[in-house]
């Protein structure tokens, strides 16, 4: 039999089909990526203190007087409730 | 007369027993069957006991975790306590409620009254929920509000240090100013070290702790001591007041406090 050699195309035919195809399908990958760049990493503002000046010292210092009257309240309510709290019920007697 | 009275007697005697015996050999099953009875009703009488050791039980376990319910509730709504402390009490508390649960499980299945009697008496002795856990976490609560608030005092106390600094540098009479800055200091040192070693007391208290009610009095007897110290920064406080109103530049106002306070509440 008489073979004659093949043209380079028709030998590597599907190889150069796959190519092409895969190409083709990276196009709206590349696009995409495009129009959503990777996001920026983002970073929480560090909550910055306001200095205590001399116009703000009344009203702070006032609004911390506050707090320490209502802690000691709550204090107070918590004491309480302990001295409150019924140990008895922690007997095994009966059991 | 003696004689026939004892005859008679003895007679009667060994009439009753023949008796019985042929009862007994006519009717075997009957006394097979009292015995199966009386087998049946002693099982029967376990089976009452058991189920009542695991009601109360349950009832037990029902009750304390009642009272961790409340604690968690308590933690969760407190707005002072730092992050940690919130956290590591709200783990611990449930913990024990999943000990708890864990225990009711086992109790409900147990099938003796021996062992399910040695789980109901576990509820009380293994948590002591009433005796130490109940005031234990109360009190570590209210110490880490304390300790939180101490520690917003310091830190403003120190901005007040800086401005009042400044005012001296612009030749105020801070006198009045710096004598109330030493004494809270001075009194916030006191409730720092109070602070810390009740909580170390309060954090050693476990459930073999000999004496805890002990313990839990003189914390509280501490905390008492703590109060009047606060009371004095707040009266340093009125003074610092009076100092900044005083020195406040002629045609300015109070403005609102600065986000350090506001966020300290």
């Amino acid at each position: 039999m008489d073979q004659t050699p093949q043209p380079l195309m028709q030998k590597y035919k599907f190889t150069i089909i796959s190519l092409v195809i895969i190409l083709i399908a990276a196009i709206p990958l590349l696009l995409l990526s495009k129009k959503n760049p990777t996001k920026m990493t983002q970073t929480t503002p560090t909550p910055t203190v306001a200095p205590l000046t001399i116009q703000n010292a009344d009203t702070t210092l006032e609004n911390a007087d506050t707090q320490m009257q209502q802690t000691l309240n709550q204090t107070d309510v918590d004491l309480q409730v302990v001295s409150q709290v019924d140990s008895s019920q922690d007997t095994t007697s009966g059991l | 007369m003696k004689k026939y009275i004892l005859m008679i007697t003895f007679i009667f005697l060994a009439l009753n027993g023949f008796v019985m015996s042929a009862h007994a050999a006519i009717n075997p099953t009957k006394i097979e069957e009292r015995m199966e009875a009386r087998t049946t009703i002693m099982a029967q009488k376990q089976s009452d006991l058991l189920t009542r050791v695991i009601q109360r039980a349950d009832q037990l376990i029902a009750t304390r975790l009642a009272s961790l319910q409340r604690l968690l509730a308590r933690l969760q709504s407190d707005k002072r306590l730092s992050d940690t402390d919130k956290t590591s009490l709200t783990n611990d508390i449930n913990t024990t409620i999943s000990s708890l649960n864990a225990l009711k499980t086992k109790i409900d299945a147990d099938t003796d009254e021996t062992t399910a009697r040695a789980d109901a008496k576990s509820i009380i002795t293994s948590y002591k929920i009433f005796v130490i856990y109940e005031p234990k976490i109360r009190l570590l609560t209210t110490i880490g509000n304390l300790q939180a608030l101490a520690s917003n005092m310091t830190s403003l106390s120190t901005q007040v240090q800086t401005l009042t600094n400044d005012l001296k540098a612009q030749g105020k009479d801070v006198t009045a100013a710096q004598t109330a800055l030493n004494d809270i200091t001075t009194q916030l040192t006191a409730i720092n070290t109070t602070l810390a070693t009740d909580k170390t007391l309060v954090t050693n208290v476990t459930v073999n702790t000999t004496d805890p009610h002990s313990v839990f009095v003189q914390v509280r007897k501490d905390l008492a001591t703590v109060r009047p110290e606060f009371a004095k920064i707040r009266s340093d406080f009125a003074t610092l007041r009076q100092f900044f109103k005083i020195n406040l530049p002629k045609g300015t106002v109070s403005l609102k406090p600065s986000p350090a306070s506001e966020s300290a509440k």
